[in-house]
C-alpha cells in the first residue's frame, strides 16, 4: 500500500473510505457506524376523510356493475322495456355529454383536440356495429350452458373490478384491459336476452356505464368534488335500491360491503399505518423521480 | 497357369499364417494402417533404422528369380511392387519398356531391386550377380528380397547406397513386407473414411493418403499388366494377368457396338426432350399442371436419367461410372416390373374390373361424406357448436359433394378406356404407374382436398384473427418494425369494436375448428396413402442396385479400407503382413451411391407440422414446391 | 491477473514470493488453510464476482494457501478443471434455475459438497454473493460438517418490498452461524448488517480490487477535438440507463462537439436506439453492444469523462476501471460509491439527469479549461489504491481470526438458529438442520470418511506436487508456471 501510513500521533479520526489504509482492524465498528440510517421517510399520514373520499371512486365502480347487472336482470324478466332504456340511456348520454363539456369550460375538449364531429362519428359507430351485430350476439351462445355464461361474466366483472384504473400507481392496472373485459361480459349477459332489440340496448347501455360514465366522473371529482360526493351518495342508493326490489338479503350484503369499503378500510389504513417501520440508507435503489418520456416523446 | 501359379503362394502364405495364429489377435480391421514409424523425409540424411514398407503381390511370390519392378513412394516411404522381371534380360530393354509404361500411366514406375527365388540349392554366384545389379539400376533405396526354399523363410534387405562407388558405406534399413492380392487391389476402389472426429483428422488424413497412394499406383499401372505371359515379347514379367478371355471376347463386342447404339438412343432422347421442352407446354396452365402432377415429375426424372446414361461422353472417374451403372440398372429393372405388372393387367381383364369398381367406390365415398357432414351439422359428439354457422357450413360443403357426385356420374362412360390407356404407360416402368395411381387419387379425392382448402382458410382467419383481437383486449399491440409486443393505448371506439369480435370469433371458433379437424384428419390419410406410393417410387428410383450387387458377389471391389493379418513375425527376419481388404458396409453403399430422386421428401419435421396443421396453415408434405393440384 | 506482476518468467519461485511480500513468508505462515470457494458465478461467465473469486484465490495460492473452486456445470464445461497455478475448479452437475442460479432443495448438493470437502482436506468455506443458492447451500452443510465459513456479500438490497423482506429473511437464516463475513464497502457493511441482523464486529470491510496494470491510459487514442463521454455498464434498469437517455439529448444539444460512446447490452438499450432515432444522433452517440473484459480498456482509452449512472452500488469497479484509465468520472452519489474514489477524482451528482447534467458540464469546463490532471498522474494515483494482493492479506488475516474459533455444536447451532431467526422460521430451519445432520450420518456410513480419497494438492508454489523429491518439484513448477503464463 502506497499511501502514507497514517501518523499515529494525533489521534486518528476513522473515515468512510476505502482508499486509504487506516490504522483500524478492518471489522473496527466507529461510533459513525449507521448514522446515515434513516426511518419512515416516506411514510404519508393519511386524513382519515380524505381517504374516505378516495375511496369513493371504489364505490362508484362497484355500484355500476351492481347497477348494469339489476337492468340486465329487469330485461331478462321482461319487466323493462328496451325502447324506455335505450331512450333514457340516449337522454342521460346526451345531458353527460353537455356536463362534460360544462364543467371545466372546455378546457379539456381543446387540451385533448377532439372535435365534436369525432365524438359524433364515435357515436355512429358505437351504434351502427352494435345495431349491426345484435342478431349475430343473439344466436351467438345459443348451444353455450346458461350456467357457463354466467360463470363468465361474473368472472369477466370481477376482472373489471380488479384492473380498473382507480388512480393508484400499480402494474395490475390496465385500463384497457378492465374495460374489454366489461364490454366482454355485457356481450355475453346480452346475448342471454329474449330479442335482437334487447341485446343491442344492453350492450350500448354497457357502453354508457363502464366507458363514458367514470370519463365524467373523473371530471367530476377533478373539478367540483362535492357535487361528486353527491353524484356518489345518490349513484350508491339507487344502485342499493334496485337491488333491493330483486333480493332484500343481496342488498343488504351489498350495502356492507359498501360500509366497510369506504368507512372500515380507510380506518384500518391509518391504523395500521402507526406501525409502520421502514428502513432508509444509502444502499437504497434510487428512484428516478423524472418523467424521462418526455425525451422520446 | 497364373491362377496356379497365385494359388500355390496363398497356400504357402496361407500356411505361415496359420503357423503364426497362436500370437496374438493377427487380424487387425483397421480401416487406416498405422506403420510403427513413419519417416518423413525420404532422402540419404535419413539414418539407419527406419521402417520401409514393402508392398509384395502374391502371384509374385512363386516367380523366378529376376528384378523388382515398381513405384517408391517417398512421402510413405514405401515401396510398391508391381512386376517380377525375369533373367534373362537385356538391361537397355527393360529400361525401355519402363519407359513405355511410364508414359501409358504416368507413374513413376522403376526397378526398384532385385527378387531371388531359391528353388534348389543357394547359389551363390546369383547372389552376387544381384548385388551387381545394383549398379546398373540405380534406385536407393535398393531392395533385395530373397525367398529360401521350403517358402517359409524370407529374407528382405534394404540398402542404401551413398553412391555407387562405395558400396560398402552402406546403410541398412529395416524392412516390412505386406503382401498384397494384385487382382483385387487393381479391381477395388477405395473409399477413404468420411467423417471423423477431428482430433483424429490429421492423423488419418496422412495415413489414408498413403493406402490411397498404393492404391491408386497398382490402378493406374494397368499398362504393364497388359502384356501376356505367353507373350514372347523382349522382356520377360511375372505379374498377374487376367483370365476369362471368351468372356472378354463378349465385352470387346459390347463395347465396339455401345458407341453407336448410344448415338442413336442421345440422338433420340434429344428429339424427345426437344418435343417436351416445346413452347406450347411451356403456357400457363399447362405448365401449371405439369408442375403438379407427380406422373410429369417422374418421366422427367426417368428423360435426364436415360439422357445421361447414353450421353456420349465418357464418364470421367469411377463414382460417376458406377452412377451411370446403378442408374441403368435402376431403369432396366423399373421397366421389367412395368411389364410384368402391364402383362398381369391383361391377362385376367383385371382393367374392366377395376373401371366398374371404381364409380361405386367413388359413389360411395361421397356418400360416406354426405353423412359425415350431416353428423356435423348435428351436435357431433355433443358439442356445442353454433346453430347458424354449422347450418351454413354444412349446406356449403354438402352442395360440393353434389356437384362432384355429378362430375363423376359425367365420366363414368370413358373411366374404362381411359384406365385401359393409363394401363399402357406401365410399360415405360412401374414407377411411371405408380405416380400416375397417385395422380388418380388426388384426382379422385379433390373433393376433399377443396374441403380441407376451405376449413383450414377459414380456421387461419379466425385464428389469426382472435391473436390479434386478444392482444387488442389486453391493451397490446404488433410491432412489426421491431417484432415484439409493445403496449398501446386504444380510442374508446376501437376498443368497443375490437371487443365485440373478439367475443363473436371466441364463441364461433370450436364450429370451426371442428370443421377444420375433421378435413384435415380425411386430407392427412389421402396424404399418407400418397406419401406410401411416393416412398415407394423414391425406393425404386434412388436404390443402387448396381452398387449392391457388386457389393454381394465381389465385395473388393469397394474398399473401405484395408486390414492387416501377421504371417510372421520373429526376430531377425522383416515382418511379414497380409493386406486384407475391407469391403464397405452396405449403409455406406447406400449413403455414397444412392442416386439423386425427384425431391419428394418431407420437407417438414413433425414439430413444425403440428405448427402448421395449429395454425391452419397449408400443408403439401410430399412436394418440394408450391401447392398441390387445384 | 494479479499474478502477471510478481515473478517474472523463469525466475525461481520462491525468489517472486519474497518480491511479493518481503519477509512475510517466515513469519505469517504459521498456518496455511486450505481454502474453497463456493459460488455459482464462476468462469466461463464473466463479471465483478467472478473476477474476483479468481484474482483472490490465485493471490492466496501465491501466499502458499490451498484453494480450490466450485461452481455449477456450465454447458458442457463441467467436471474438473484447472487454471493457472493449478487453481482446481469443481463443475458440478447441478440444474440451473434462474440467472445462472443454481435451484436449491438444501440437501441435494450435499453428498457432492460433503466429498469435495473431504477429499480436499477443505478448512475453511468462502462463499460468494448472496445472489449464488450454492453458496447458500454451501454454508448450510459446513456448519453441519463443523467447518469453518467465511461469507463475501458483493451487492445491496432494500427493505422495503416483498421480494427483499423475504430475502432478508433467508439471508438471516443462511449468515445466522457464519463465522465471518466480508463485505466491498462500508455501506455494504451496514447494510448486510441491518439485513441479516448481525454483530457488526463480525464484518470485515476489504474491498474489491483492481488490476492496475490492466487499465493504463493511452492519451493518444482519444481525438482532442472532440469531448468524449464514456459508459460501459449493462443496460438494465438498476444501472440507470433511463437516466443515460435524458442525459444525451440535453448534451448533445448543448455541446455540438461531444460524443458519447456506450459499451454494453441489455433490455434496455431500446431506449438508448430510440432517443438515438428521435434526436438524430447516429454520428454522436455509439452503441457498442456487449463487450469482453479485455476490451473494456480499450473503450476507455477513448474518452475523456467516464459516466456512470448506477441507481444502486456496493462498490463500482467501473469507475476505478476508468480513473485508473486517467478518465474524469461522474457518477451518482449511490451506496458505496463516494467511499471509492477521493473527492478530487471524482464528481459526485444526485441521481437524476439535471444533476448528472451538472456533474458532466462541471467535468466538461474543467477539461476545456485544462484544469484536469494528466491521465498518467490519475493512473499512478489511483493505481496505489485498490490491488489484488492487499485484499488477498486483508482476507488472510479474517481465515487466521476464523480458524481459531470453534465451531458450535449441533445443540448450540439449533438453539441459536431458533434464537436468531424468529420462533416460525428458526423452528423451520432447525428442523432442516437436523435433517441434514441424519443426511449427513446416512452418508458417512455409506461412504464414510476414511476410504475417501485425498486429493493431490496441486495448487501453486508451495503446495505443488508434494509427491516428487524436492529438486524435482521446484524445477517442474517453474516449467509449470512458465507454461501456463
Amino acid at each position: 500500500m502506497c499511501a502514507q501510513p497514517v501518523t499515529n500521533t494525533k489521534e486518528a479520526r476513522w473515515q468512510k473510505v476505502l482508499y486509504e489504509r487506516q490504522p483500524f482492524p478492518d471489522n473496527y465498528v466507529d461510533q459513525r457506524f449507521l448514522e446515515e440510517l434513516r426511518k419512515n421517510v416516506y411514510a404519508r399520514k393519511y386524513q382519515y376523510w380524505a381517504v374516505v373520499f378516495e375511496s369513493s371512486v371504489v364505490i362508484q365502480q362497484l355500484c355500476s356493475v351492481c347497477v348494469f347487472v339489476v337492468i340486465w336482470w329487469y330485461m331478462d324478466e321482461g319487466l323493462l322495456a328496451p325502447h324506455w332504456l335505450f331512450g333514457t340511456g340516449l337522454a342521460s348520454s346526451l345531458i353527460g355529454y353537455v356536463l362534460f363539456d360544462l364543467i371545466d369550460g372546455g378546457e379539456g375538449r381543446k387540451k385533448s383536440g377532439r372535435t365534436r364531429w369525432a365524438d359524433l362519428k364515435s357515436a355512429l359507430v358505437f351504434i351502427t356495429f352494435t345495431y349491426g351485430f345484435s342478431p349475430v350476439l343473439k344466436t351467438l351462445t345459443e348451444s353455450v350452458s346458461t350456467d357457463t355464461i354466467y360463470a363468465m361474466s361474473v368472472f369477466m366483472l370481477l376482472g373489471h373490478l380488479i384492473f380498473f384504473d382507480y388512480g393508484a400507481n400499480a402494474a395490475i392496472v390496465s385500463s384497457t384491459l378492465s374495460l374489454n373485459m366489461a364490454i366482454f361480459a355485457s356481450v355475453c349477459l346480452a346475448s342471454r336476452l329474449p330479442r335482437s332489440l334487447h341485446a343491442f340496448v344492453m350492450v350500448t347501455f354497457a357502453i354508457q356505464i363502464f366507458a363514458l360514465w367514470p370519463m365524467l366522473q373523473k371530471k367530476l371529482k377533478a373539478c367540483t368534488p362535492h357535487s361528486y360526493v353527491g353524484v356518489t351518495l345518490l349513484f350508491a342508493f339507487s344502485a342499493l335500491g334496485g337491488l333491493l326490489s330483486i333480493s332484500a338479503v343481496g342488498a343488504i350484503l351489498f350495502a356492507l360491503l359498501l360500509v366497510s369499503i369506504s368507512c372500515l378500510c380507510p380506518f384500518y389504513l391509518i391504523r395500521l399505518q402507526l406501525f409502520k417501520e421502514n428502513i432508509h440508507g444509502p444502499w437504497d435503489e434510487a428512484e428516478i423521480k423524472e418523467d424521462l418520456s418526455r425525451f422520446l416523446s | 497357369m497364373g491362377l496356379v501359379s497365385r494359388g500355390t503362394a496363398e497356400a504357402g502364405l496361407g500356411a505361415a499364417s496359420a503357423v503364426d495364429r497362436p500370437g496374438p489377435p493377427d487380424a487387425v480391421p483397421d480401416p487406416i494402417p498405422t506403420p510403427p514409424a513413419e519417416g518423413a523425409d525420404p532422402g540419404s540424411s535419413r539414418g539407419p533404422g527406419m521402417v520401409l514398407k514393402a508392398y509384395f503381390p502374391t502371384c509374385c511370390a512363386s516367380a523366378d528369380s529376376g528384378l523388382l519392378v515398381g513405384r517408391w513412394v517417398p512421402e510413405q516411404s514405401s515401396a510398391v511392387v508391381l512386376a517380377v522381371v525375369h533373367f534373362p534380360f537385356i538391361p537397355i530393354q527393360v529400361k525401355e519398356l519402363l519407359a513405355q509404361v511410364q508414359q501409358a500411366s504416368q507413374v513413376g514406375v522403376t526397378v526398384l531391386g532385385t527378387w531371388c527365388h531359391r528353388r534348389q540349392e543357394p547359389e551363390e554366384s546369383l547372389g552376387h550377380f544381384l548385388e551387381g545389379l545394383g549398379a546398373i539400376f540405380s534406385h536407393k533405396p535398393w531392395f533385395q528380397l530373397c525367398r529360401e526354399r521350403g517358402s517359409k523363410s524370407w529374407s528382405c534387405k534394404a540398402t542404401r547406397w551413398q553412391g555407387p562407388a562405395s558400396p560398402a558405406a552402406s546403410g541398412e534399413d529395416q524392412v516390412m513386407l505386406i503382401f498384397y492380392d494384385q487382382r483385387k487391389v487393381l479391381l477395388s476402389q477405395l473409399h477413404p473414411p468420411a467423417a471423423l472426429p477431428d482430433r483424429q483428422a490429421g492423423d488419418t488424413t496422412a495415413s489414408a493418403g498413403g493406402l490411397a497412394a498404393v492404391f491408386d499406383t497398382v490402378a493406374r499401372s494397368e499398362a504393364l499388366f497388359q502384356s501376356d505371359r505367353f507373350d514372347e515379347g523382349p522382356v520377360r514379367l511375372s505379374h498377374w494377368q487376367s483370365e476369362g478371355v471368351e468372356a472378354s471376347i463378349l465385352v470387346e463386342l459390347a463395347k465396339w457396338a455401345a458407341g453407336p447404339v448410344c448415338l442413336l438412343l442421345a440422338c433420340l432422347l434429344s428429339l424427345v426432350s426437344a418435343a417436351s421442352a416445346c413452347r406450347v407446354f411451356k403456357l400457363w396452365p399447362l405448365s401449371f399442371i405439369w408442375s403438379k402432377l407427380s406422373t410429369c415429375e417422374q418421366l422427367r426424372h426417368r428423360l435426364e436419367q436415360l439422357t445421361l446414361i447414353f450421353s456420349t461422353r465418357k464418364a470421367k472417374n469411377p463414382a460417376q461410372l458406377m452412377r451411370k451403372a446403378n442408374m441403368f440398372v435402376s431403369v432396366l429393372l423399373d421397366v421389367a416390373l412395368g411389364l410384368m405388372l402391364l402383362s398381369w393387367l391383361h391377362r385376367k381383364d383385371l382393367i374392366g374390373q377395376l373401371a366398374d369398381a371404381l364409380i361405386p367406390v367413388a359413389d360411395h365415398v361421397a356418400e360416406e361424406l354426405q353423412h359425415l357432414l350431416q353428423w356435423l351439422m348435428g351436435a357431433p359428439a355433443g358439442l356445442k357448436m353454433n346453430r347458424a354457422l354449422d347450418q351454413v357450413l354444412g349446406r356449403f360443403f354438402l352442395y360440393h359433394i353434389h356437384l362432384w357426385i355429378s362430375y363423376i356420374h359425367l365420366m363414368s362412360p370413358f373411366i374404362e378406356r381411359i384406365l385401359w390407356h393409363v394401363g399402357l404407360s406401365a410399360c415405360l416402368g412401374l414407377t411411371v404407374a405408380l405416380s400416375i395411381l397417385s395422380d388418380i387419387i388426388a384426382l379422385l379425392t379433390f373433393h376433399i382436398y377443396c374441403f380441407y382448402v376451405y376449413g383450414a382458410r377459414l380456421y387461419c382467419l379466425k385464428i389469426h384473427g382472435l391473436s390479434s383481437l386478444w392482444r387488442l383486449f389486453r391493451g397490446k399491440k404488433w410491432n412489426v418494425l421491431r417484432q415484439r409486443v409493445d403496449s398501446c393505448s386504444y380510442d374508446l371506439d376501437e376498443l368497443f369494436i375490437g371487443t365485440l369480435l373478439f367475443t363473436v370469433l371466441v364463441f364461433l371458433l370450436p364450429t370451426t375448428a371442428l370443421y377444420y379437424l375433421v378435413f384435415t384428419l380425411l386430407r392427412l390419410l389421402v396424404v399418407t396413402v400418397q406419401g406410401l406410393i411416393h416412398l415407394l417410387v423414391d425406393l425404386i428410383n434412388s436404390l443402387p442396385l448396381y452398387s449392391l450387387g457388386l457389393r454381394l458377389c465381389r465385395p473388393y471391389r469397394l474398399a473401405a479400407g484395408v486390414k492387416f493379418r501377421v504371417l510372421e513375425h520373429e526376430t531377425g527376419r522383416p515382418l511379414r503382413l497380409l493386406m486384407q481388404i475391407n469391403p464397405l458396409p452396405y449403409s455406406r453403399v447406400m449413403h455414397t451411391y444412392r442416386l439423386p430422386t425427384c425431391g419428394c421428401h418431407p420437407q417438414h419435421s413433425w414439430g413444425s407440422l403440428c405448427r402448421k396443421l395449429f395454425f391452419g396453415e397449408l400443408i403439401y408434405p410430399w412436394r418440394q414446391r408450391g401447392d398441390k393440384q387445384d | 491477473m494479479a499474478y502477471r506482476g510478481g515473478g517474472g518468467d523463469g525466475q525461481h519461485p520462491s525468489a517472486s514470493l519474497s518480491y511479493v511480500s518481503p519477509g512475510r513468508l517466515s513469519t505469517c505462515r504459521t498456518c496455511t488453510h486450505n481454502i474453497c470457494m463456493v459460488s455459482d458465478f464462476f468462469y466461463p461467465n464473466m463479471g465483478g464476482v467472478e473476477g474476483h473469486i479468481y484474482q483472490l484465490s490465485q493471490c492466496l495460492i501465491e501466499r502458499g494457501h490451498k484453494v480450490i473452486i466450485v461452481t455449477h456445470a456450465y454447458g458442457n464445461r463441467k467436471g474438473i478443471r484447472y487454471l493457472t497455478n493449478g487453481l482446481k475448479v469443481y463443475y458440478l452437475p447441478l440444474k440451473v434455475m434462474y440467472n445462472q442460479s443454481t435451484a436449491t432443495t438444501l440437501f441435494h448438493s450435499l453428498p457432492l459438497l460433503r466429498y469435495i470437502f473431504v477429499r480436499e482436506r477443505v478448512t475453511i468455506i468462502h462463499s460468494h454473493s448472496s445472489f449464488s443458492a450454492m453458496a447458500h447451500d454451501a454454508l448450510f452443510h459446513a456448519k453441519t460438517m463443523g467447518l469453518q465459513t467465511v461469507f463475501t456479500d458483493h451487492s445491496l438490497f432494500g427493505f422495503a418490498d416483498v421480494s427483499s423482506v423475504l430475502t432478508n429473511k433467508l439471508l438471516t437464516v443462511s449468515l445466522c452461524d457464519t463465522n465471518h463475513i466480508i463485505c466491498v464497502s462500508y455501506t455494504s457493511k451496514e447494510n448486510t448488517v441491518l439485513r441479516a441482523a448481525l454483530n457488526p464486529e463480525i464484518v470485515s470491510v476489504i474491498p474489491n480490487a483492481v488490476d492496475p496494470t490492466d487499465f493504463t491510459p493511452d492519451p493518444f487514442r482519444r481525438h482532442d477535438s472532440v469531448i468524449t463521454i464514456v459508459v460501459v455498464s449493462r443496460l438494465v434498469y438498476r444501472k440507470g440507463t433511463d437516466l443515460l437517455s435524458g442525459i444525451i439529448p440535453e448534451l448533445c444539444q448543448k455541446y455540438p462537439n461531444l460524443n458519447f460512446i456506450i459499451g454494453g447490452e441489455g433490455p434496455k438499450r431500446v431506449i438508448l436506439e430510440e432517443v438515438r432515432e428521435r434526436y438524430q444522433l447516429h454520428d454522436r452517440v455509439r452503441l457498442l453492444g456487449a463487450l469482453e473484459h479485455k476490451d473494456v480498456r480499450n473503450v476507455l482509452v477513448q474518452g475523456h469523462i467516464f459516466l456512470n449512472t448506477s441507481l444502486t452500488e456496493a462498490f463500482c469497479m467501473a469507475i476505478v476501471e476508468a480513473a485508473s484509465c486517467g478518465l474524469q468520472v461522474v457518477s451518482t452519489r449511490v451506496g458505496g460509491i463516494p467511499e471509492v474514489l477521493p473527492e478530487n477524482l471524482i464528481i459526485l451528482c444526485e441521481p437524476s439527469v439535471k444533476s448528472l447534467c451538472e456533474g458532466l458540464e462541471k467535468a466538461v469546463s474543467q477539461l476545456k479549461s485544462g484544469a484536469l490532471p494528466p491521465p498518467e498522474n490519475i493512473h499512478n494515483i489511483v493505481k496505489t489504491f485498490y490491488t489484488w494482493r492487499n485484499v488477498a492479506e486483508r482476507t488472510e488475516k479474517v481465515y487466521d481470526l476464523v480458524a481459531g474459533e470453534a465451531v458450535l455444536l449441533m445443540d448450540k447451532r439449533l438453539d441459536r438458529l431458533i434464537s436468531h431467526c424468529g420462533p416460525l422460521t428458526g423452528c423451520i430451519f432447525a428442523l432442516l438442520a437436523v435433517f441434514n445432520f441424519l443426511f449427513l450420518m446416512f452418508l458417512r456410513w455409506v461412504t464414510p470418511d476414511s476410504i475417501i480419497d485425498v486429493a493431490v494438492d496441486a495448487t501453486g508454489p508451495k503446495g505443488a506436487w508434494t509427491h516428487q523429491s524436492p529438486y524435482r518439484k521446484k524445477v517442474d513448477e517453474n516449467n509449470e508456471v512458465s507454461k501456463t503464463r
